[in-house]
């Protein structure tokens, strides 16, 4: 079941509201969650309903792997490292099987050139996010960072629905200790600033993201080389498909989770208005990044080594991070390439440091650009199922395959063909994508975002930094809008179109 | 959230005034939606989004009864070019025909639907008017649609819920624009003017027509080794129902098989002529028999009306008990 599925809107999401208040306001604060722990195994059920057991052999695993090894601080003073180690290395087997067993098979078999094959595996829905809430979980407890927590507790933290499917990634003190202070009532509070959120990510999913993807570069091959304005075109198309999908996900998950009262960590701060790599990722799936920040970078040594052990655990931080978002050769490259920005954007900053000049306006503008640049750059082999493809598109971007204007501009742009290597006829990327690219990109660089907007109900875990001049508060005009925003996007979601963070 | 400015209201009545809203601009284009149905601009629920399987499953909920003696199945080729008047004439009195003709179906297409069509009429005959195109790849997967969902419809199941299911405002405001004119005339390929058995048989004439099209020539290249499969599964199918069943080719434009693709042609009949003979049902091979002058097309394959109706004449003389 997906959030922009009438199933959901209509029926799933009325029906477990319904039966959470219900269940708070007659029952208790445990029926209330035991409802929405039952709700969430249906929600993910309707997807496959198989792999609701895998899901909760996982989660029962995990909690008595916690289990075991709070008993182990508590008798003998310090944690068991086996038992930690144990666990998360199941979590990663589980994680290696189903999603990257098909992937090795075929490298091994490509690189030395033998006839192995594995039958396909299926990717359990939102495997990588609840192993890596879970792993988190493990090492937490080792640490000795986690109190006792119950069953139903822990099954609330791993399978509550709004991030169940496709993050944020979840650590246990942003969520358990919430469930502790609620009472399990359902608030008009709640659901009046969790509509508006949900709505507004709604709305641009249903509009914005399918609308724009129209037009974005295909995922499939590309049989012709695209020109230079079709190959922008697409990029761009692309990349705001990317933002509006991943941005509308987040806004949903946010605005759902606080309709039942609960905040959820930010995950998608207007990653394009990055003026760096560096801020790119602090803005970009800011819980992923976390993770791997304080699981996989800080375990490498972090920077406690010296600088050049530094960027390498910085380089192999972002590769398996590239590895994560998929089973393939151009993900890691993805992951790669925006590992090696990360060292120029570090050495960079060692360089301009204390120089006035490197913060003028100016540079600030440039480094935005830069920065924006080199992420399409990025996305290019993210989309791209081949390393073919990819430079296809980016010879296209150089202009390496001319330039393809509309035969309707001719009459204007005829004089120019003396300089530039111009072609008149049917544009590959027409009037109607650049229209939609004119209308989203301004709302990408200028508008403020979803947090932004709704700072002063702060729907999410962490405030916003900058603070618009049209804040969202209780009046009858915002009530207005965010009620014609979720009939326009109810109206408009005639195709029910997958996140693209869906099945990570 | 506390520090409540005058004109903050209740979160319970930002909550009322939203849903309101909501429901408000909802019901302006449900009304919309039901004063262009009334007015015959409302294309029917988009089941496949192929207006010409979706306007036939209109077209086969409508029909008064639930049986027919010949079924008519097929692509564009069974649509536009099997005369239904024509071949009822050749009927006893009192028998049905339906033609199920979509555009674009390939052999795959018609091998899936034609399982619902068996269940809903039980027909005595089934007639299968396809060309080569149809054994053409297209990319998309063999079930187009719910089998159970067009069941319900067809079967007078509410209206309005396969048009909820299938909601996609867009295309329903973006087809709105022409399904009125498709209604009503058979001067334009994309016709959906059905005749009483639910063929459209295109009024179109040279020299009235699209360069392209007319010039048009087979890829017998094309031709994927699958679709033979597929037919196989559909003569079987109908063969096991007890059905009989008739594979009619109908003639194209000389100019549209290039010299060079002859002997492929030969191949390819002698594949549908074994696939057939294996199940006991028939070939009529009108391409080979029936030669039409270029005032019977609409374009390289499609005849027009008055080419339709030769053809039905010469599949009637084939098919029927003389």
């Amino acid at each position: 079941m997906l959030f922009n599925s009438y199933e959901f809107l209509l029926v799933f999401l009325p029906l477990t509201l319904a039966i959470y208040a219900v269940c708070g306001r007659f029952l208790g604060k445990k029926s209330a969650l035991f409802s929405l722990v039952v709700a969430s195994l249906i929600f993910y059920a309707r997807w496959n309903p198989p792999y609701v057991l895998l899901i909760l052999t996982s989660i029962v695993f995990n909690f008595l792997m916690g289990t075991w090894q709070q008993a182990h601080i508590r008798k003998f003073k310090n944690p068991s490292k086996t038992v930690m180690i144990a666990g998360v290395a199941l979590n990663i087997g589980l994680l290696a099987y189903y999603k990257y067993a098909n992937f090795a098979v075929s490298t091994v078999a490509g690189l030395t050139g033998m006839n192995w094959t594995l039958e396909h595996i299926f990717l359990p829905l939102a495997l990588s996010f609840f192993t890596f809430t879970q792993i988190a979980y493990l090492v937490d407890v080792w640490e000795g960072k986690i109190e006792n927590y119950n069953f139903l507790d822990y099954c609330f933290f791993v399978l509550f629905f709004p991030h169940l499917i496709a993050g944020p990634v979840v650590r246990h003190h942003e969520i358990l200790p919430q469930v502790k202070e609620s009472d399990g009532r359902l608030r008009f509070e709640f659901l009046s600033v969790g509509l508006t959120v949900l709505a507004i990510g709604l709305f641009k999913k249903v509009v914005f993201a399918d609308h724009i993807a129209v037009y974005a570069l295909p995922a499939g091959e590309i049989t012709s080389p695209p020109t230079l304005v079709a190959a922008w075109g697409m990029v761009l198309a692309y990349a705001c498909q990317l933002y509006f999908d991943f941005s509308g996900y987040s806004d949903m998950a946010i605005g759902l989770g606080f309709m039942f009262g609960i905040r959820m960590p930010l995950n998608f701060n207007s990653p394009y208005k990055a003026r760096s790599i560096i801020d790119f990722w602090r803005r970009w799936h800011i819980s992923l990044s976390r993770f791997l920040r304080d699981y996989l970078y800080v375990r490498l040594g972090g920077n406690r080594k010296g600088p050049w052990r530094r960027y390498l655990n910085l380089f192999i931080t972002m590769l398996l991070g590239g590895l994560w978002h998929g089973a393939g050769w151009t993900f890691v490259f993805w992951g790669g390439l925006h590992g090696v920005y990360l060292l120029i954007n570090h050495a960079w900053k060692k360089l301009v440091k204390g120089k006035a000049w490197a913060g003028s306006r100016c540079m600030l503008l440039f480094y935005h650009l830069v920065t924006f640049v080199a992420v399409l750059v990025a996305w290019v082999f993210f989309r791209s199922h081949s390393f073919e493809n990819a430079l296809m598109v980016l010879k296209g971007m150089i202009g390496w395959n001319g330039i393809l204007l509309d035969y309707r501009l001719e009459k204007w742009l005829q004089p120019l063909t003396g300089f530039l290597p111009l072609r008149f006829g049917v544009a590959e990327f027409g009037f109607t994508g650049m229209a939609w690219l004119l209308v989203l990109l301004p709302v990408i660089f200028w508008m403020p975002n979803t947090q932004e907007i709704m700072f002063r109900a702060r729907p999410a875990l962490e405030q916003p930094d900058a603070v618009p001049k049209f804040g969202w508060s209780p009046v009858r005009s915002w009530a207005v809008f965010a009620g014609l925003v979720l009939g326009a996007a109810l109206l408009l979601m005639g195709h029910v179109s997958e996140f693209l963070y869906f099945q990570f | 959230m506390n520090d409540k400015t005058p004109r903050e209201i209740s979160h319970r009545r930002y909550l009322t005034i939203a849903l309101c809203a909501t429901f408000l601009l909802v019901s302006v284009f449900a009304f919309a939606l039901f004063r262009m149905n009334r007015q015959g601009e409302l294309v029917a629920p988009a089941f496949t989004g192929i207006l010409s399987f979706d306007e036939k499953m209109r077209f086969m909920r409508n029909r008064t009864n639930l049986q027919c003696d010949v079924l008519v199945i097929g692509s564009s080729m069974a649509l536009n070019n099997f005369h239904s008047e024509t071949f009822l004439k050749q009927l006893p009195p009192g028998s049905t025909l339906l033609n199920t003709g979509v555009w674009g179906m390939k052999i795959a297409h018609t091998r899936d639907f034609v399982g619902l069509l068996l269940k809903l009429y039980r027909p005595k005959t089934v007639i299968m008017v396809s060309g080569l195109m149809d054994f053409y790849p297209d990319g998309r997967k063999a079930e187009l649609f719910d089998h159970q969902e067009v069941e319900r419809f067809v079967r007078r199941g509410p209206y309005w819920w396969g048009v909820a299911t299938h909601f996609d405002l867009l295309y329903y405001l973006d087809t709105s624009k022409d399904i009125k004119r498709f209604r009503n005339t058979r001067a334009d390929y994309y016709s959906v003017m059905f005749d009483s058995g639910g063929g459209v048989p295109l009024q179109v004439s040279f020299p009235n027509i699209d360069a392209s099209r007319w010039h048009e020539q087979i890829t017998v290249s094309k031709i994927s080794e699958a679709a033979y499969g597929e037919l196989d599964k559909l003569v079987e199918t109908i063969r096991t129902a007890g059905i009989g069943m008739v594979y009619v080719q109908p003639p194209l434009r000389k100019t549209s098989v290039p010299p060079e693709s002859v002997p492929a042609l030969e191949r390819h009949w002698e594949r549908l002529n074994t696939i057939l003979t294996q199940h006991e049902a028939k070939l009529v091979n009108l391409q080979k028999e029936l030669s039409l002058e270029d005032e019977f097309f609409a374009d390289y394959s499609h005849l027009n009306e008055k080419g339709a109706v030769i053809f039905t004449e010469r599949v009637a003389s084939q098919v029927l008990p003389k």
